[in-house]
């Protein structure tokens, strides 16, 4: 934290190998945070690069008092959301939004490649499906690990605003697989239907 | 059948948020109630499959270009300012050099201050507002000869329809054949 801090005088005073090592810090949670916005491993890299010069340019508005991580990911939250906005803007498009081009897998085997590619392209479409907002609140819960508050900050929304987005999300996400009629949902949620109903017995 | 209103307990709970009376309470109501409990089951199922996707990394050269990203933009910033400060520093030459021959002028003037402003400014203000009435009027003329002609709205949807077909055909163009052009650039 203090290490951050540092950096971030250090970059204030125009020092760029201070910036670069804040780009490491965090470039694998706000690349992440694209890619699941955008749904598009190019579009993603090059929202990240572009996020990361908004944060060099305003860095001077950044209050130290605050979390760096929680004021980076709303820049990056907020860049993403205007992003889809212009891109749905773009009312003249023939084209459908860009196909899924998932970014290179940290897998071994090429079976596991394939498994995990449509995993992947299953769970972006379940975000695809999502309105922005909702699909935001998902990103910053399930791959940055943020709590209510948190994502509030980010978001910019009270806290009752991003628990009513997350129900709602978490809601609009079932009725998509409840549709698809998942054969695995029986056996994956046996576990919990089993607790529900040894719960009840035991009560 | 339509679920209660437990969705928004459910989503709590998938969030450890819930005390134990109101986890109780959830699980019991999960225990009678079907359309609930496949909700359930599919909320979890979801929050599962969404924990188990892994995160995933740009590539490793992510920093470099975003520190060559940052230095173009500077470079583009500063050539901005150096136009800027070009420009106001020329416009403010101008505006010395003008002054001064004003001041120059009116040093070596014998005759009375009213004469400078009879013979200068009266001249130069007609000018100017000779200048103004003229526009003024070919832009009335214009807008009147407009209202007159009934083929205006046919004519303003020509041109609409015309700018649409051409925004269409760049896009394919550009879509196409490869020369897509970033909306945010």
């Amino acid at each position: 934290m203090d290490q951050e801090r540092l950096w971030v005088a250090q970059t204030l005073r125009g020092d760029q190998s201070a910036f670069a090592r804040l780009v490491e810090l965090y470039k694998n949670p706000i690349y992440n945070l694209c890619y699941r916005m955008l749904g598009n491993a190019t579009e993603a890299e090059d929202a990240a690069q572009e996020t990361f010069v908004r944060i060099y340019m305003h860095l001077q508005a950044y209050d130290p008092q605050k979390k760096l991580s929680s004021w980076v990911l709303a820049v990056a939250s907020h860049y993403c959301v205007d992003r889809l906005r212009r891109r749905r803007l773009t009312w003249l498009s023939l084209d459908e939004e860009p196909e899924l081009e998932p970014p290179a897998a940290n897998v071994v085997h090429p079976e596991d490649v394939v498994l995990q590619n449509e995993s992947s392209a299953e769970v972006q479409r379940w975000l695809k499906a999502l309105p922005v907002e909702y699909r935001l609140v998902i990103t910053l819960r399930y791959w940055q690990d943020l709590s209510y508050a948190e994502i509030a900050q980010a978001t910019g929304a009270s806290e009752s605003a991003v628990k009513s987005k997350l129900h709602r999300a978490r809601c609009m996400l079932a009725q998509q697989v409840m549709a698809q009629g998942k054969r695995e949902l029986q056996s994956d949620c046996r576990v919990s239907a089993e607790r529900t109903v040894l719960n009840h017995a035991a009560l | 059948m339509q679920p209660c209103d437990y969705t928004e307990r459910m989503s709590l709970s998938l969030d450890g948020l819930l005390s134990e009376s109101e986890e109780a309470g959830l699980q019991a109501h999960l225990a009678g109630c079907e359309s609930c409990r496949r909700q359930w089951e599919a909320m979890c199922w979801v929050s599962s499959a969404l924990r188990a996707e892994p995160a995933v990394s740009p590539a490793p050269d992510l920093t470099l270009r975003v520190t060559a990203r940052i230095a173009q933009r500077e470079a583009r910033r500063q050539r901005v300012r150096g136009s800027v400060r070009l420009l106001s520093g020329a416009l403010g030459l101008w505006a010395s050099a003008g002054l001064a021959s004003i001041v120059v002028l009116l040093l070596l003037w014998q005759p009375p201050w009213y004469v400078l402003l009879l013979n200068v400014l009266l001249p130069v203000t007609r000018v100017v507002l000779s200048t103004l009435a003229v526009l003024g009027n070919a832009l009335l003329s214009v807008l009147r000869a407009l209202s007159r002609e009934p083929l205006i709205p046919l004519l303003a949807l020509y041109a609409a329809v015309a700018v649409v077909c051409t925004r269409l055909w760049m896009r394919v163009v550009s879509t196409r054949w490869g020369l897509a052009v970033r909306a945010d650039e």
